[in-house]
């Protein structure tokens, strides 16, 4: 039985210059998770940590975080640690992360950087692994071609890693990203697949029938990422039968949230909702539409800071949010006759965000 | 505000005094210069008038209210009631000097101000209108009422502060201020468009972001140039990471090709101290078997050549022997041909001698006349012919007649005498050339032409003809003909020997006959002998084969001698042939001892080539690799500060933020639009109120003699008298002037005062109104007093008198200075 850890697009470095408040703290979190995956791996006994593509965010790293990632990883007590350079963290014949990261790395670490099978024997495992690593930021080739053609022994486990998009899984318009199909990869004969590049989990629900896995971001890096950080724990037996479970890894979260309001509850409910804890690490991009009465209108622009003040960072788009701007409201505010009646009335009722910045205005300047 | 009383101690005439005012109606009165107007600038001056002046300030502007009996100080003090009942002191003190004055406030809370400036600055704000409005409409001096409207028409201020009232009074229901509202929409707009062309839907100026504003730019812009700062840093982070993923994998096929190479290198490298000794062995081992050939064929060769110029020897003999056989028969055919072309030229020569003979015999026989004697007689026949022609030219006749007969000697020049008979019967005619001679009877008559040298001619020509003569016989020829006939002959003949000899000469040449004729003698009678062309042809090829004899035995010979100078002797040649197998077989031993050329290379130097071509390449390889580390780390120095892929995002979240912006942008001018039209035309109501307002006053004191009044935005233009008139303010009468201003000064003060308390001063009103009008102006003055403090004064007791519920004053108590 053989335990495979795997994890992908880590991303270290990552500079989150759009999160200027909660830029600091995600930048941290990933050397962080990266902790927290090895111990989870030899937590569940895994013989093999693979990280398949985008350990790092760029290939210009700085030495001590390049120091701070390996000594993670070396933390590892399982055979081997399997590492794939990516497109983010490409390797070339002149690397000089990879080079600093193979001198800083321990011996059961090993830099996948060629297209040729590594027999894992020497680590005490009847396993071979075919890796296709990246050698350049972007190629519309993938780099598995060369794994079909090479004979496999069927009685060990021929483990293929890979990092590109995968056709009809991740959105790759260009074909910049070492596409591949899930035909090709089926048919390169070995027994299981160790993806990255995908932030999202594929398969959603891994069955017993599945030998490609990609398992998305194991911490949340946008909000296009809805998960909570994954990785996969793969556990081939000795019929090289696989089951996958999912693993929760992520720290923080990117939360898009769209909400309506319409009534005082609404308002409630949202507050309410940012008050749990579990939001406190989150990122969220708030949107908020609706129609509000006036003194609900004014209610929300004075409460609405409490959710600010409960997560990591708020980007807040309430422009779709309207007072509720009525004839009945307006005759009810301004006489009739008066200039700001009839500049309100004026306003024909499609043009409701016009109808809406004038009533603003007009109340800035009410005594 | 309204007015609670004033003290002046002292001010102009003034010592000091004190008036208290209630609400509602105040009346004044006293006669003209009982101080009236002293009280009027003394609540105009305290309100209204700074006491911080220069010295010469202080005299300009209050100067005229210093007490004129002396005294360098006056004081106004006010007591007014706020809004809220409460009573505010204001002091007031001009003291001559720069900036002596002094002035204090003290408002109904208790708080008293004494810093001048603070002080006229609350005043300021605790009046009800704006300071130019108080001058112009609630303080209106005695100046004349009627100047109010034209003190309007100057007073932009006064002006813009109704129109605002105005307005107010019609748009600012539930407190929202138009002005506040205008002047928000145009910060708001400015915070939003500022620098951006609203038409051009881009940067004014068109200043992108190559050229961007830096400072004072509007929201748009700002959101506009993040965007594209972030598109271009996209661009440049994308074009980077192109350039960089081309650097990387130019570089991976360089460091592969190099490594391929270097694979290659360190496989064929070893090899190639066996292969090239390999090629030197071989080398050796191929010289070594061309030497052993070389030795192997003078072996052979040696004792052939010997045995060859051996027998050359009697071959060159009997080809020497056949050649002297040939030279001997060659010899003889010459012998015999040479008596042959003797014997011919023996025979010619005899035949030419006889020719010679006859011709030297027939030279002999012929008459020799000499070319120079045939050349003299013609020259003497010539001069003789020329000569008689000039005789001939002197032709003389002679016709003698005798009369006897009688012989006569005639002689012509020239000639012989002949005798002529002369007769008597017949006339002897004779005719002479040149001249002729008679001789008769011992007569001797000559006769000559010309001058007479004739007879010299005569004598010439006989003696020439003698000469001629002469020489004919001494030629023995008759005549010159035949002279020249047989010189001819002679002449003919010589040139016969002459040929003829030179034909024997020639053919004889140096030999003489009797030479020839011993050669001919001695060479006998040869025998037979072969043709010539048959012995020449016979002895060139015997010749020939002789030649090729000696030099194959020469060549033969130097060969020879060259193997002695190397070998001495062929036995030596055979041993050094032994040596050299020995040796080949020693190289071909070592030859199997080394390396083998590996497969694919033609020859060792191939390999080696190759090899030293491998070296070379991963060398210039190694340079290239290393140019390429150097571009890229340039090109890793300007490596963008984000990501393509964080770009991506960023600049998306920027184009959104640009959308919202703009689109708020945009929503807030059309809010801005459509106030500013709807402003516009509401603007046109403004004065309606105030029209209103001014014809109920005028309605009401003039007894409804106005109908309508036609305004020109905020000032009246028009009257629509009650008889239909249409008059101009211009045409009123001056009493109706005094209405009109009067009932505007309501009109306006209404609208000044709205919602508000305070006071108006009228200045003797009704001064030129008759009776009647002067009633219904007092009415209507009292029913405004009924909302507003008014205090009126007057120097006309029954003025005074129109008034019943005023609070009267008499002034005439006012102690009036000089």
């Amino acid at each position: 039985m053989t335990k495979i850890f795997h994890i992908a697009d880590l991303h270290l470095g990552l500079r989150f210059q759009n999160h200027p408040e909660a830029m600091d703290t995600l930048v941290q979190a990933r050397y962080d998770t990266l902790e927290r995956l090895v111990e989870m791996a030899n937590e569940s006994a895994a013989q093999i940590l693979a990280i398949a593509g985008d350990l790092f965010d760029k290939t210009g790293m700085k030495l001590s975080e390049i120091q701070q990632a390996v000594q993670a990883i070396n933390r590892f007590e399982g055979n081997v640690v399997l590492v794939l350079p990516g497109n983010h963290d490409y390797i070339t014949e002149d690397s000089p992360l990879w080079d600093r990261f193979k001198k800083e790395a321990g011996n059961n670490v090993l830099v996948l950087d060629k297209r040729e099978p590594v027999d894992l024997s020497s680590y005490d495992l009847n396993a071979t692994v075919y890796p296709a690593p990246c050698h350049a930021k972007h190629s519309a080739d993938h780099a598995i071609g060369w794994v079909t053609g090479e004979e496999k022994d069927p009685g060990k486990l021929n483990i293929g890693m890979a990092h590109g998009s995968i056709e009809g899984v991740s959105p790759d318009f260009d074909q910049r990203y070492f596409p591949m199909t899930v035909n090709e990869l089926n048919n390169a004969g070995t027994d299981i697949w160790l993806m990255g590049h995908t932030h999202i989990t594929w398969p959603e629900n891994p069955g017993i029938k599945d030998i490609i896995f990609n398992p998305g971001t194991p911490e949340p890096d946008g909000f296009d990422c809805r998960h909570e950080g994954r990785a996969f724990l793969h556990t081939a037996d000795a019929n090289k039968s696989i089951r996958t479970e999912i693993v929760r890894t992520g720290s923080y979260r990117f939360l898009s949230v769209s909400q309506t309001l319409n009534y005082q509850s609404d308002i409630e409910n949202l507050l309410n909702e940012f008050k749990n804890n579990e939001v406190q690490k989150s990122v969220v991009k708030l949107t908020v539409t609706g129609r509000l009465d006036p003194e609900l209108y004014d209610q929300w622009l004075e409460k609405r800071h409490q959710i600010r003040g409960s997560v990591l960072e708020l980007k807040l788009d309430d422009s779709e949010l309207k007072r509720k701007v009525t004839e009945e409201q307006i005759r009810e505010e301004f006489a009739e006759g008066s200039f700001p009646e009839r500049l309100l009335s004026s306003i024909p009722e499609q043009n409701e965000d016009e109808l809406q910045m004038a009533y603003e205005l007009l109340r800035e300047v009410k005594r | 505000m309204k007015l609670k009383s004033i003290r002046m101690h002292p001010f102009a005439g003034i010592r000091d005094n004190e008036y208290a005012f209630k609400e509602g109606m105040n009346v004044l009165q006293g006669p003209n210069e009982a101080g009236k107007s002293t009280l009027f600038h003394a609540i105009w001056n305290g309100l209204l008038t700074t006491t911080s002046f220069t010295a010469q300030q202080l005299e300009n502007t209050m100067g005229r209210y210093f007490p004129s009996s002396g005294g360098d100080v006056i004081r106004v003090s006010l007591e007014l009631a706020d809004e809220n009942g409460g009573t505010v002191h204001i002091h007031k003190t001009w003291k001559k000097g720069t900036r002596n004055g002094s002035a204090t406030l003290q408002l109904s809370n208790g708080m008293e101000i004494t810093n001048e400036e603070e002080v006229q600055r609350k005043i300021t704000e605790f009046l009800p209108v704006s300071p130019a409005t108080m001058k112009t409409i609630l303080l209106a001096d005695q100046s004349g009422l009627h100047h109010t409207i034209r003190q309007m028409e100057r007073e932009d201020n006064v002006r813009k502060e109704l129109g605002d009232l105005l307005r107010q009074s019609l748009m600012e229901t539930a407190g929202v201020s138009v002005d506040r509202f205008r002047e928000l929409l145009d910060t708001r707009y400015e915070e939003y468009f500022k620098r951006w062309n609203r038409n051009q839907d881009y940067p004014e100026k068109n200043r992108g972001i190559n050229n961007p504003y830096k400072i004072n730019t509007g929201k748009i812009l700002d959101a506009y140039y993040k965007k594209e700062f972030l598109r271009r840093d996209l661009e440049k982070a994308r074009e980077f990471e192109n350039d960089l993923d081309q650097m990387n994998e130019r570089l991976s096929g360089l460091m592969k090709q190099q490594n391929g190479k270097q694979e290659e290198f360190e496989s064929l490298e070893p090899l190639k101290r066996g292969i090239t000794q390999r090629k030197d062995y071989e080398q050796r081992l191929e010289n070594a078997e061309l030497k052993k050939k070389s030795l192997l064929e003078i072996s052979r060769k040696w004792p052939v050549l010997e045995d060859r110029i051996r027998n050359l020897e009697p071959q060159k003999r009997g080809e020497q022997e056949k050649i002297t056989k040939l030279r001997d028969e060659q010899e003889k055919a010459q012998n015999k041909q040479r008596a042959l072309q003797l014997e011919s030229k023996l025979e010619k020569m005899n035949v030419l001698t006889e020719n010679v003979k006859s011709a030297h015999q027939e030279l002999q026989e012929a008459q020799k006349v000499d070319p120079r004697d045939v050349q003299r007689l013609r020259r003497l026949q010539q001069e003789i012919r020329v000569l008689k022609s000039r005789i001939e030219s002197a032709r003389l006749t002679l016709r003698i007649q005798s009369d006897e007969e009688q012989a006569i000697g005639f002689r012509e020049a020239g000639k012989s005498e002949e005798e002529i008979v002369a007769n008597r019967t017949s006339m002897i005619e004779k005719k002479a050339s040149g001249g002729f001679s008679l001789s008769f009877n011992g007569l001797k008559i000559d006769v000559f032409s010309g001058e007479g040298d004739l007879e010299q001619v005569v004598k010439e020509v006989a003696g020439k003809e003698l000469e001629l003569k002469q020489t004919l016989e001494d030629l023995n020829v008759d005549s010159l003909q035949s002279a020249e006939s047989l010189a001819e002959l002679y002449r003919q003949k010589r040139e016969q020997f002459v040929s003829v000899r030179s034909v024997y000469k020639s053919e004889i040449g140096s030999d003489d006959i009797e030479t020839l004729k011993n050669e001919l003698k001695e060479l006998g009678n040869p025998t037979h002998a072969r043709a010539m062309q048959d012995i020449n042809n016979d002895l060139v090829e015997a010749q020939t084969a002789l030649k090729t004899l000696e030099r194959e035995a020469v060549v033969a010979q130097e060969q020879l001698d060259k193997w002695k100078g190397e070998y001495d002797s062929a036995e030596e040649v055979h041993m050094e042939l032994g040596e050299r197998m020995y040796q080949s077989k020693q190289l071909k031993t070592e030859l199997e001892r080394l390396p083998e050329l590996p497969v694919g290379y033609e020859s060792a130097d191939e390999f080696i080539r190759k090899v030293e071509l491998l070296d070379r390449e991963i060398r210039q390889l190694e340079q290239r690799i290393n140019q390429l580390k150097l571009e890229k780390a340039d090109l890793e120095r300007d490596v963008p500060e984000n990501s393509s892929e964080e770009l991506e995002e960023m600049t998306e979240e920027a184009e959104s933020e640009f959308e919202r912006t703009h689109k708020e942008g945009e929503t807030l001018a059309m809010v801005r639009e459509r106030a500013l039209g709807l402003l516009g035309l509401m603007d046109a109501d403004t004065y309606s109120g105030l029209e209103k307002s001014f014809l109920h006053w005028l309605q009401q004191m003039s007894g409804e003699r106005f109908q309508k009044i036609e305004m020109n935005g905020d000032m009246p233009s028009k009257f629509t008298m009650d008889d239909g008139r249409l008059l101009t303010y211009e045409l009123l009468s001056h009493g109706t002037k005094d209405t009109v201003a009067l009932a505007w000064r309501f009109a306006l003060t209404e609208y000044f005062l709205k919602e508000k308390k305070g006071f108006i001063i009228l200045d003797d009103p009704m001064v030129d109104m008759d009776p009647a009008r002067r009633e219904l102006a007092s009415k209507a003055i009292e029913e405004f007093a009924d909302n507003q403090q008014v205090i009126l004064l007057t120097c006309h007791p029954e003025h005074q008198r129109s008034f019943e519920q005023a609070k009267l004053y008499k002034i005439d108590a006012i102690i009036e200075d000089g």
